[in-house]
């Protein structure tokens, strides 16, 4: 038992305060669903899966200070002895850790000739015989590598003749086709495909290259060296805990890095990542909290402005649910109208996001999810002061002030 | 008077404590978030040597491979090779200009029980102090004999000096860097520009070097860059020898050009240079080219400034105006219940502008204790980003500027907000108030 038209007339009497809530509501909405999808296109990110068990990698750096340590032989034993710590499943000397935004990154090529090559730039982890397995990766086709693969960059002249690589490249390199066995180039020096690994991502989380890489078993005697430790799951801690002086026991003219899980790499590698998505959670939780509170006071102000008429209409026998409802429909069509004006905020602010992100356009899922949830909190925040609204007393309509 | 509106406004505000409350709140959730956004900016924009950047520019060759592509805006890669390096650092004599590169050193004192620890250092010639305006406690760089012919010598920053010595003047002693002896020349004050300009590669807020060895050493002590090394060129490079005769591009190029006779003169010398590289047929590139460029513009170029910063900005600016619309709403209901009182007070000689005066002044009060909380919540936001944030203690830290800006955004922002309800009241007409009752 209600129509539009007395509530419309109201609201047409405070036309600048029905503007702010619409002009609020629209804004809200805006902002909220684009950073709403700012934060899933982010968190998104972060869980793609890593193809590593990060909590059990574990890694860390050493340089060799002294020219007289026999850096490759010492690198050996290193792996050799690591192995006897209890808790460590593989270890390796390599070139570059994944997930920690530093490495290495090789050009290949499918071919020699130049007539439809194809060059790919690819992150490429080179160490030890059990490199692959010391990232917590397995050959899923194929072999691993073996003691004749290995090759000492010592007098420059030996290249390494095998390579592995995950699926990701064995695709970009011989799309359709089976890359197993297949060779390869690096510059003009060819590389056999022995093994493949699945899925593995590579040093810089958020290049477009991260799911393409290749290992090639090689060591050569650089002062800077990365370490990566395979570890049981249960004993990461004391891994961490005792690599570093074990290392130093062995030889100790170099400096050891604190071992470091692959994950806390990741989560520093997508540190800026979270900033934001933090940011803009914060401003999307206060945002809401901000709006629900200025809308709640504006239905205060107009339930205390319109006591005497709200009173009146008690009086001539409207029920205190007809008050109520009187209220929400008045908040339902500024809604509608702030929603409808959101929708297109939303839509042109996701046009300048795109324009620094070449993101995606805003789904429009987001929109939707957003209007429900601006529609509750607005409802919830008008429920109450109606609700005071509709326990004014009609005697109230006899009082003259 | 303005104390007087004072009175009437606190008395006001003290009224109606919940819209007060909801108000003031309003504003600093506001102010707190764009100030924390804004603050992360400003220090992003920051302008690390601001009496000397428009006459330090950083050299970039456009000499790499026929197709070869860079990530930059201009296709320019970032770095030179070590040949050009070498080539240009012997051209403009009257000028500083300098070579770099970042590397690594196993530093210990000649102590045997020093536990060696490992250090970034700058691998530069002796103009590098001067350039970038680095003061020596001790001592002072090494001399120009140096820089033409090698010797073990070394500048060190006094954090590491407290390191190794525990503090004090120790020019003239010798310290390990790696298995060799080097001598200490000199000890400069803790040097740190964010961002860190002259070399932007490995994160443009990293600590800047301790260490400092002349460039002079590279070929004698093989010397290796530990920043970025990019490749172009189908070659092999297995041997230090190698390296350095390769168009491997690792080293970083800065000159200082005072004036604009000297960037002119700079620039003509280098395409003589670039010429003459072509003639020889190492540049194959027909737009081989010297790009020079201040560090205003290279920060620019290097987008310092990324992206999220940016857009962080807007949004939490979008956020602060929601938060105003919220609180003009809020005004406007306060305002025009007070409507009656205010026609009392037309009627009884107020004019139009002493009216609006008054609630100007209220608002102001309104958006000082704003933009104060929001101050406090900014700084809380801030604290919060640097313990949950690696790396963020330059970033995430408020200067005088930013200070001072707060409060002032806040109480402008809320004022501008409040003409509006302020006018509204005050152009109520007072007879309407004064019939009903």
């Amino acid at each position: 038992m209600f129509s539009i038209s007395p509530i419309f007339n109201a609201m047409m009497r405070s036309k600048s305060s029905v503007m702010l809530i619409i002009m609020q509501i629209a804004l809200t909405l805006a902002i909220v669903s684009n950073a709403a999808y700012i934060i899933h296109q982010r968190i998104h990110d972060m869980q793609r899966d890593t193809g590593i068990p990060e909590q059990q990698v574990i890694g860390f750096s050493m340089y060799f200070f002294d020219n007289q340590v026999d850096i490759i032989k010492q690198l050996q034993l290193d792996a050799q002895k690591l192995k006897t710590l209890p808790g460590v499943l593989e270890a390796s000397a390599i070139n570059s850790l994944p997930l920690s935004d530093g490495g290495s990154a090789w050009g290949v090529r499918n071919q020699l000739a130049t007539d439809g090559v194809k060059n790919i730039t690819t992150g490429a982890f080179v160490g030890d015989t059990d490199l692959v397995s010391s990232l917590g990766q397995t050959v899923s086709r194929g072999r691993n590598f073996t003691a004749e693969d290995m090759i000492y960059l010592v007098k420059g002249n030996e290249v390494p003749k095998v390579a592995i690589v995950t699926q990701a490249l064995a695709n970009a390199l011989f799309p359709a086709q089976d890359a197993l066995g297949k060779t390869f180039y690096s510059l003009d020096m060819p590389l056999q495909i022995v093994g493949i690994v699945d899925h593995m991502q590579g040093p810089w989380v958020h290049s477009s290259i991260v799911e393409r890489n290749i290992f090639v078993p090689a060591l050569s005697p650089g002062k800077f060296v990365n370490f990566a430790i395979l570890a049981e799951k249960d004993q990461v801690n004391s891994v961490l805990a005792n690599a570093q002086e074990f290392l130093l026991g062995l030889e100790s003219r170099r400096v050891v890095s604190q071992p470091e899980t692959v994950a806390k790499m990741k989560a520093n590698s997508y540190q800026s990542d979270r900033l934001m998505t933090n940011m803009l959670f914060v401003i999307i939780v206060v945002l809401i909290f901000i709006t629900a509170l200025g809308i709640a006071g504006m239905t205060i102000f107009n339930v205390n402005r319109r006591q005497k008429q709200i009173g009146t209409r008690r009086a001539l026998g409207a029920s205190k649910a007809n008050i109520i409802q009187y209220f929400i429909t008045e908040s339902a069509i500024i809604s509608a109208v702030g929603i409808a004006l959101g929708i297109i905020l939303a839509l042109v602010l996701n046009h300048y996001l795109m324009s620094y992100f070449k993101s995606t356009p805003l789904a429009i899922g987001y929109i939707i999810a957003t209007i429900l949830g601006i529609v509750v909190v607005i409802n919830f925040s008008v429920y109450w002061p109606a609700r005071k609204a509709s326990l004014i007393s009609p005697a109230i309509a006899t009082r003259s002030v | 008077m303005f104390t007087y509106y004072l009175q009437l406004a606190l008395k006001s505000l003290r009224k109606t404590p919940f819209s007060t409350a909801l108000m003031v709140i309003a504003i600093a959730c506001g102010i707190g978030i764009s100030m924390t956004a804004l603050t992360l900016n400003h220090v992003r924009a920051n302008n690390p040597i601001p009496e000397k950047s428009a006459q330090l520019f950083s050299l970039q060759l456009q000499a790499s491979g026929k197709d070869s592509s860079w990530t930059t805006s201009d296709n320019v890669p970032l770095q030179i090779t070590y040949q050009d390096a070498v080539n240009i650092s012997r051209l403009l004599p009257e000028y500083n200009h300098t070579p770099m590169f970042k590397t690594s050193f196993a530093v210990r004192s000649l102590k045997p029980s020093f536990t060696p620890i490992l250090k970034n250092a700058r691998v530069t010639n002796r103009h590098f102090f001067s350039m970038f305006k680095l003061h020596f406690k001790y001592g002072s760089t090494w001399s120009k004999a140096v820089d033409e012919n090698p010797a073990n010598q070394v500048v060190i920053d006094e954090q590491l000096n407290q390191k190794l010595f525990g503090g004090g003047d120790h020019v003239g002693e010798q310290i390990y860097l790696n298995d060799e002896k080097f001598r200490i020349v000199g000890i400069i004050e803790h040097w740190q520009p964010a961002p860190k300009f002259y070399d932007l590669n490995n994160g443009a807020f990293d600590k800047a070097e301790q260490i400092f060895v002349p460039i002079s050493l590279t070929t004698s002590t093989e010397l290796n860059s530990s920043g970025n090394n990019n490749s172009w060129k189908n070659e092999r490079v297995n041997t230090y020898k190698e390296k350095l005769a390769s168009e491997m591009l690792w080293l970083q190029y800065w000159f200082e050009l005072p004036n604009q006779q000297a960037q002119d003169k700079a620039e003509q010398v280098l395409d003589g240079y670039i010429a003459q590289q072509k003639k020889l047929g190492r540049y194959e590139r027909d737009d081989a080219r010297a790009e020079l460029q201040n560090v205003v513009q290279w920060l620019a170029y290097r987008k310092v400034v990324d992206d999220d910063s940016n857009v962080l900005v807007g949004v939490s600016f979008l956020f602060l105006s929601v938060c105003l619309v919220n609180t003009i709403g809020l005004l406007l209901a306060k305002f025009l219940r007070s409507a009656p009182n205010v026609g009392v007070r037309r009627a009884l000689g107020a004019s139009k502008g002493q009216v609006f005066a008054q609630h100007l002044v209220e608002v102001g009060v309104l958006g000082f204790l704003g933009g104060l909380v929001g101050l406090i919540f900014a700084q809380i936001g801030l604290t919060i980003l640097k313990t949950q944030f690696d790396g963020y203690d330059v970033l995430a830290s408020m200067d005088l500027t930013m200070l001072f800006a707060a409060p002032v955004i806040a109480i402008t922002a809320t004022v501008l907000a409040g003409i509006y309800p302020a006018w509204r009241v005050c152009s109520t007409l007072p007879s309407i108030y004064l019939k009903t009752q």
